[in-house]
C-alpha cells in the first residue's frame, strides 16, 4: 500500500483530485490513476465489456481525464464521479459503434448481440450504477486497508458475518465464543467505517 | 490485497459486494468518537474542588482543575466574599493583571462568579517558589550556593523588565517585594500580586491600549491606610508629604529586592513594625555589604545601584525603571566576558578603592563644608547635597568599569603561569582600559613585557605602576630592565651571553622559567639557544655535580650526547630542539615526552629511567634505537616502521 502517499494526503489536508488539478504532476497522477483505473474498469466490466476492451477503454478515459482535469470545475465529489462516468461511457460508446463498423467492413454483420453494452443503459442508470460500485469499491479496498490492524481470524469472522451468517453459527464454526464474534465485529465496523469515511473525503 | 501492480481484472474478480453496506453504514455513523468535544459539552462546571496552597490577608489561592481546557490553574478567592468593597477591589485586580499581558507578569485565564455569588480570577499555576523562600534558603544554607549573583541579577532583570513594562501601560504595582515573585523550575520569573497597583493617569505610551479608567480603579486604594509591606515600602507610601506615589515608588521596591538579593535580608528589617516605617521615611537604609552576612561578598557597584534605587527623595533615584535596568545591564556585560572566580586580588582592590572612595568624598565634603559657611544656610545644605549626589553619581558610573579590573589582572597572572605571553599582556592591557589607576594592571604588564624582553615597553609600564615598583621582583626587574634597554629595540631577542646573567639572577625563582620559556619559543640563533639550554640544564639538574655534556652541532646534524650523567633527571627545558642524534644512556631520565617531540634519528636510552617507549617509537624520523634488553625485552615496532633497534 502507498502508505506514505496517504499520508502526505493527511499532512497536505488536499483531497487528491485537489492536489492533481493544481498540481498535475507525475506523482498525483500516479495516485490517481492507482486509485481510479480499477474503478474504470469495473464499469467496464458491469457493462459487459470483456477485458481486454475494457483495459483499452480504462487507457482512453485516464488520458482524457489527465488532459481534462486541470482545468475541471467541480463543486461537489458526486458531479466529479458523474462526469468521469458519461466520460467512460462516451468512450464505451465509441469504442461500440468502431467495433460495429469494423464488423460491418469486415462482414461479420451477426455480431454477438448480447456485446452491445451501452444502447441498452442509460446514461442515469449508468451513474447510478457506477456510485454504487463505487461505494462497494470503496468498502472493499477500505477492509484491504485495514487488514494490517487484524489477524486473519478477526477478519474472517468479520467477513462471515457480512456474508450474512450469524453471531452463533459463526462462533460455533470458528471455536470461539458468540461473544468474541460480536467484539470483532464491533472493532473492525468501527475501523472500516473510520477508513471509508477518510478513502471517501480523500478519493471523492 | 490490493497492490500498486494487481491487475483491474483481479481487482474486479475478488470485490466483495457484501462490504457495500459498510459503505452506508459509514456514511450515516457520523458520530465519530469525540470524548474532548463531549468532555467540553457535557461540562457544567468549568471548576471542581480545589486545594488551597496558599493564602493572604484578603485572599486565597487554590489549586483547581479547568475542565475546559484540562490543566491545572491557580485560583484566586476572597475569604470574605460578603464585603462589596473587598469584592470589587478584587475584581479590579483581576482585571488589571488580565491587562498586563508580558512574559513576566503571571497571566490571568478567566474572571468569574460562582454559582453562590462568589467573585474568583484563575491564572497560571506556576511551580518553583518564592524569591523570598529562595533568599531565605540562600542565607540559611552554609554551603555555597548553585544561584550566583548573575543568576540572581538575571532574575532581577526580569523583575524590571515586568515593571518597565507595567509602568509603560501606565500601572504602577506599589506592592515589589520577594515575596510577590515567583520563580519557576524553568527560568519563569513572574511577577505575581498587583493587589495595590495603581492607575496613573498619564502613561508614557499606548494609553489607549488599556482602558482601565484612573478614577474607577484608583477609588478603592485611597481610604488612608497604608498599603505596602514595610521594608520594601517606599518613604512615599508611608508619609505623603514626601511625594505622590509614581514610577519611581516602583524603582525604590525595587532597589529593596535588589538590595535583599545582594544582603539576602530586605534593607530596613526590625521586628517593631513601627520602626521599620520611621527608619523608612528617615532613609535610614545601611548599605548592603555592612549588613550582609560576613561569608557573603557584595558587589560594590550593585550595593552602589541598590542605594540609589533606595534613596528617600524620589528626585535622588533613578527616574525610571529602564535607568535602573541599564545600570544592572552594565554591570552584566563587564562581567560576562570574565572569569568567574576572584582571587585576593580583587579583595585587596576593592579594600583599596573603598578607602580611597572614602577619603576623596572626606575632602569633597570638608571643602564645600568651608565654601558654604559664607553661603546661606539654604544655599549650604542644598550644596552639600548636589555634592553627595554628584559623587555618589561619579562614583557608580566609575565603578561599573572598574570593577572588572582587578579580575582581568588575576587572569593575566594566570594566563603568564602558563606561559601565554600574548594573552598575559593582552589582559593587562584591558584592566587598565577599565581602570587607568589599576597599578597592579601597569606592574603586570611590565612584568609581562619584561619576560619577552621588551624593555623598553616593560619600564615604561613599570613607570605606571608607580608604588609596586618597591616590591620584589619589581625592582630587581626594574635594574636588569634599564641596564639592558639600551641594548635592542624591543622586537628582537638578546644574545646568550647577555641573556644567561639575567637567569642567573632568577636563579631557583619562578621567573627563571618564564624568562626561559619565552626564549625557548621565539630563538632565532640555534647557537644561542643550545648556549641557553647549557646553562638551564645545568640549573635543572643541580645534583649533577660534574657533567659530561657534549653538544655538537653543523648544518646537517645536531647532536647531543649527555650519557652517564649519573643522577640526571631533568631534560625538560630540551623540549623543541631539534636533536637528531640524542644519547641519554645512564642517566635517571624518564621523561619520554621530551624525546618523543624531537626530530630524532638516533636515540641511546640504554640505562634510563624511561617507563615507556611507546611515544619515541612513533618518531617518524628515527632510524637507530638502542636500548637494554633489561630495561625493554619486547619492543612491537608499529607498522611499517624502519626503526632499527639495537639491544647492547
Amino acid at each position: 500500500m502507498g502508505m506514505s502517499a496517504e499520508q502526505e494526503q493527511y499532512n497536505t489536508r488536499e483531497t487528491l483530485l485537489e492536489r492533481i488539478r493544481n498540481q498535475h504532476d507525475d506523482k498525483s497522477w500516479e495516485d490517481f490513476v492507482y486509485y481510479y483505473k480499477h474503478f474504470i474498469y469495473i464499469i467496464c466490466r458491469r457493462m459487459n465489456l470483456n477485458h481486454h476492451d475494457s483495459e483499452e477503454i480504462v487507457q482512453k478515459v485516464l488520458v482524457k481525464v489527465w488532459n481534462t482535469l486541470p482545468g475541471f470545475e467541480y463543486d461537489s465529489r458526486k458531479r466529479f464521479r458523474g462526469w468521469l462516468c458519461q466520460v467512460t461511457g462516451n468512450c464505451v460508446k465509441d469504442f461500440y459503434r468502431y467495433q460495429k463498423r469494423q464488423s460491418q467492413k469486415i462482414e461479420q454483420a451477426s455480431a454477438d448481440e448480447s456485446y452491445n453494452p451501452i444502447d441498452k443503459v442509460t446514461m442515469p442508470d449508468m451513474i447510478e450504477i457506477a456510485e454504487k460500485e463505487w461505494e462497494t469499491y470503496i468498502a472493499n479496498m477500505a477492509l484491504n486497508n485495514i487488514r494490517g490492524k487484524f489477524s486473519d481470524k478477526v477478519i474472517e469472522v468479520f467477513l462471515k458475518l457480512s456474508e450474512g451468517g450469524t453471531p452463533k453459527t459463526i462462533a460455533v464454526e470458528m471455536d470461539i465464543p458468540p461473544n468474541t464474534v460480536s467484539v470483532y465485529k464491533k472493532r473492525v465496523t468501527a475501523k472500516l467505517c473510520e477508513e471509508i469515511r477518510r478513502l471517501n473525503i480523500e478519493l471523492g | 490485497m490490493v497492490t500498486r501492480e494487481q491487475e483491474s481484472e483481479a481487482v474486479f474478480e475478488t470485490l466483495n459486494p457484501t462490504l457495500h453496506q459498510y459503505f452506508n453504514l459509514a456514511a450515516e455513523d457520523t458520530e465519530t468518537p469525540q470524548p474532548i468535544f463531549d468532555d467540553i459539552v457535557a461540562n457544567e462546571e468549568r471548576y471542581e474542588q480545589g486545594v488551597l496552597i496558599n493564602q493572604g490577608g484578603m485572599k486565597k489561592i487554590l489549586k483547581i482543575t479547568d475542565a475546559l481546557t484540562g490543566r491545572p490553574v491557580a485560583m484566586a478567592q476572597l475569604h470574605d466574599p460578603e464585603n462589596t468593597q473587598k469584592v470589587e477591589r478584587f475584581l479590579r485586580e483581576a482585571r488589571l493583571t488580565a491587562a498586563l499581558e508580558h512574559p513576566n507578569i503571571i497571566p490571568v485565564y478567566d474572571i468569574g462568579i460562582t454559582e453562590e455569588g462568589n467573585p474568583f480570577f484563575t491564572m497560571k499555576l506556576v511551580g518553583g517558589q518564592s524569591l523570598s523562600k529562595i533568599l531565605k534558603e540562600l542565607s540559611s544554607s552554609e554551603t555555597k550556593s548553585d544561584l550566583s549573583t548573575q543568576d540572581l541579577m538575571n532574575i532581577f532583570l526580569k523583575i524590571c523588565d515586568a515593571t518597565a513594562y507595567a509602568h509603560s501601560k501606565g500601572i504602577l504595582h506599589l506592592d515589589l517585594k520577594p515575596e510577590n515573585i515567583r520563580v519557576g523550575d524553568f527560568g519563569e520569573v513572574l511577577v505575581c500580586d498587583w493587589g495595590l497597583a495603581k492607575v496613573i493617569d498619564s502613561p508614557d505610551e499606548e494609553p489607549a491600549d488599556i482602558d482601565l479608567d484612573p478614577c474607577l480603579y484608583n477609588d478603592i486604594t485611597l481610604d488612608g491606610v497604608i498599603k505596602g509591606t514595610p521594608g520594601f515600602m517606599a518613604p512615599e507610601q508611608i508619609e505623603f508629604k514626601l511625594g505622590d506615589k509614581d514610577k519611581r515608588t516602583d524603582v525604590y521596591a525595587l532597589g529593596g529586592i535588589l538590595y535583599s538579593l545582594l544582603a539576602l535580608r530586605p534593607p530596613i528589617d526590625h521586628k517593631d513594625v513601627q520602626k521599620t516605617l520611621d527608619e523608612t521615611v528617615e532613609g535610614k537604609v545601611l548599605p548592603p555589604s555592612q549588613t550582609a552576612s560576613a561569608s557573603r561578598e557584595v558587589s560594590l557597584s550593585l550595593e552602589a545601584v541598590a542605594m540609589k534605587a533606595l534613596r528617600l527623595n524620589q528626585k535622588d533615584r533613578y527616574q525610571s525603571v529602564a535607568e535602573l535596568r541599564q545600570e544592572i545591564y552594565k554591570w552584566m556585560g563587564g562581567f560576562a566576558t570574565d572569569a568567574e572566580n576572584a582571587g585576593f586580588a580583587k579583595s585587596l582592590w576593592l579594600l583599596l578603592k573603598r578607602h580611597k572612595a572614602v577619603s576623596l568624598l572626606l575632602v569633597i565634603i570638608f571643602f564645600s563644608s568651608i565654601f558654604a559657611v559664607y553661603k546661606i544656610k539654604e544655599n549650604e545644605k542644598r550644596a552639600t547635597e548636589a555634592l553627595a549626589l554628584y559623587e555618589e553619581e561619579k562614583k557608580q558610573t566609575e565603578i561599573l568599569g572598574r570593577e572588572a579590573s582587578p579580575r582581568l589582572v588575576y587572569m593575566s597572572k594566570q594566563a603568564l603561569n602558563s606561559f601565554e605571553y600574548k594573552k598575559a599582556l593582552k589582559l593587562a592591557d584591558r584592566a587598565i582600559d577599565r581602570d587607568s589607576k589599576n597599578l597592579f594592571a601597569y606592574a603586570m604588564k611590565g612584568m609581562t613585557h619584561f619576560y619577552r624582553q621588551e624593555f623598553n615597553q616593560a619600564l615604561a609600564a613599570f613607570k605606571l605602576s608607580g608604588k609596586f615598583q618597591k616590591r620584589k621582583p619589581y625592582d630587581k626587574m626594574i635594574v636588569i630592565a634599564e641596564q639592558y634597554a639600551p641594548l635592542k629595540p624591543d622586537e628582537s631577542l638578546l644574545r646568550s651571553k647577555d641573556f644567561i646573567p639575567i637567569l642567573q639572577q632568577f636563579r631557583d625563582k619562578p621567573e627563571i622559567y618564564k624568562l626561559f620559556r619565552y626564549e625557548a619559543e621565539k630563538y632565532t640563533s640555534l647557537q644561542d639557544h643550545i648556549d641557553v639550554c647549557k646553562f638551564m640544564l645545568k640549573h635543572n639538574n643541580p645534583q649533577v655535580k660534574k657533567w659530561k655534556l657534549n653538544f655538537t652541532y653543523n648544518d646537517e646534524t645536531t647532536s647531543l650526547n649527555i650519557a652517564n650523567n649519573r643522577k640526571m633527571t631533568n631534560i625538560g627545558c630540551l623540549r623543541n630542539l631539534p636533536i637528531d642524534n640524542l644519547n641519554i644512556s645512564h642517566t635517571e631520565i624518564w621523561q619520554e615526552w621530551v624525546i618523543a617531540e624531537m626530530p630524532l634519528v638516533e636515540l641511546n636510552i640504554r640505562n634510563t629511567n624511561l617507563k615507556s617507549i611507546d611515544d619515541v617509537l612513533k618518531i617518524e624520523t628515527l632510524r637507530k634505537l638502542i636500548v637494554s634488553k633489561k630495561q625493554f625485552p619486547n619492543i612491537k615496532l608499529p607498522e611499517g616502521s624502519e626503526i632499527k633497534v639495537i639491544y647492547k
